[in-house]
């Protein structure tokens, strides 16, 4: 009798297990998937030249519809990211490490200051702003 | 590229995880307001209708920056791409400059400043010179109109030259150039280096202008 319920605890245990390990797999491909298409998404505003279609229920922008808050019908792809404000600043010289000749920047000048922001390291969903300060102004650096 | 204060307040801007009209939507941390990338504007929240003011920021190459701006600063974090290079606009009908002044909205595409470098253009009450550089893909928008005066620019050479001072001046600093006159700096206007297809699908009502065909009158026979 003792044996027995000892086996079937057992045998629970490791259905326990299993199911759990299932879950958590078949959870972490759905997070990893959305992710994928969340961050595809994301870059295929970037060119503006996805090739799906926007959504149905939202008319799409146009001279008759121009961008207004009535019009604002923002689709979640991707959670909320935390905001960039400790970007790393260095001088030119190190800087000149760092980034290559032909790499494209975005660069500003404030009140005698300049910054660049290569765009290779300023690009993707999870850094598409830079809050940062040049010159006594605070600034929103992206693109 | 923005400024981030807002009504005497200084907005934490991130990334909402929103997209609309396939174009990222920011939200700020003070007050989760949600705004537009590409127009700048707040489009529900507290500062719903508010308008970021933007910033004269421009679009070069590393080498071309640092010649124009030795002292300059440089953001450095690990790279998150390897698209942003100097073969980016080998198709250049996919990008355009694009100026929004009050209501009114123009964009310069590409594939015309390659054609006719040097623009004279007026947009409302303001007067405009667009300067492109080929080489480096770099177009940048000043106000041309200098104490009161209204200069028209061409090019001379590497140069620029205006008809009315007979003053010539670099393009892509928008200073004045020689030792006979005292240096005058163009003031900068912000432009925004944009995909067509995004520009078209914010700003409906912009116009765009086209560079004049350059028919070579035929000569008589």
């Amino acid at each position: 009798m003792r044996f027995r319920t000892i086996m079937v605890q057992r045998i629970d245990f490791r259905r326990a297990i299993t199911t759990a390990v299932i879950v958590t797999i078949a959870g972490l491909v759905i997070v990893v998937i959305g992710l994928r298409n969340g961050v595809q998404a994301f870059q295929e505003a970037r060119t503006g030249e996805a090739q799906s279609e926007p959504a149905k229920e939202a008319p799409p922008l146009s001279r008759e519809n121009p961008p207004r808050p009535e019009t604002f019908k923002p689709m979640r792809v991707l959670p909320r990211m935390k905001p960039i404000t400790d970007v790393p600043i260095v001088s030119s010289a190190d800087a000149a490490q760092s980034i290559d000749d032909d790499e494209l920047v975005l660069g500003i000048t404030i009140n005698g200051k300049s910054r660049a922001y290569p765009l290779n390291m300023l690009n993707g969903p999870f850094r598409e702003i830079f809050n940062d300060e040049l010159g006594g102004k605070a600034i929103a650096a992206t693109w | 590229m923005y400024a981030r204060e807002v009504d005497g307040e200084t907005l934490t801007f991130a990334v909402s995880g929103l997209l609309w009209e396939r174009s990222l939507v920011m939200i700020d941390e003070e007050s989760d307001s949600l705004w537009s990338h590409l127009l700048g504007r707040c489009m529900r929240g507290e500062f719903e209708g508010h308008q970021l003011k933007r910033l004269p920021g421009e679009m070069t190459n590393w080498k071309k920056w640092l010649e124009l701006h030795p002292k300059t600063t440089a953001a450095i974090m690990k790279r998150s791409s390897r698209t942003y290079r100097r073969d980016f606009y080998k198709a250049p009908d996919r990008y355009l400059i694009g100026c929004e002044r009050g209501k009114l909205v123009r964009a310069w595409p590409f594939p015309d400043l390659v054609k006719h470098p040097v623009v004279n253009d007026r947009l409302g009450k303001e007067t405009l010179l667009i300067v492109f550089d080929a080489e480096n893909f770099t177009a940048a928008i000043y106000d041309r109109t200098v104490d009161g005066r209204e200069l028209t620019f061409e090019q001379n050479g590497k140069t620029l030259i205006d008809r009315e001072t007979a003053r010539r001046w670099d393009p892509l600093t928008g200073k004045s150039l020689g030792e006979d006159h005292p240096t005058v700096q163009l003031k900068r206007l912000p432009g925004v280096v944009s995909y067509t297809k995004a520009w078209r699908r914010f700003f409906p009502k912009s116009t765009y202008w086209r560079a004049p065909n350059r028919a070579t009158p035929k000569e008589s026979d």
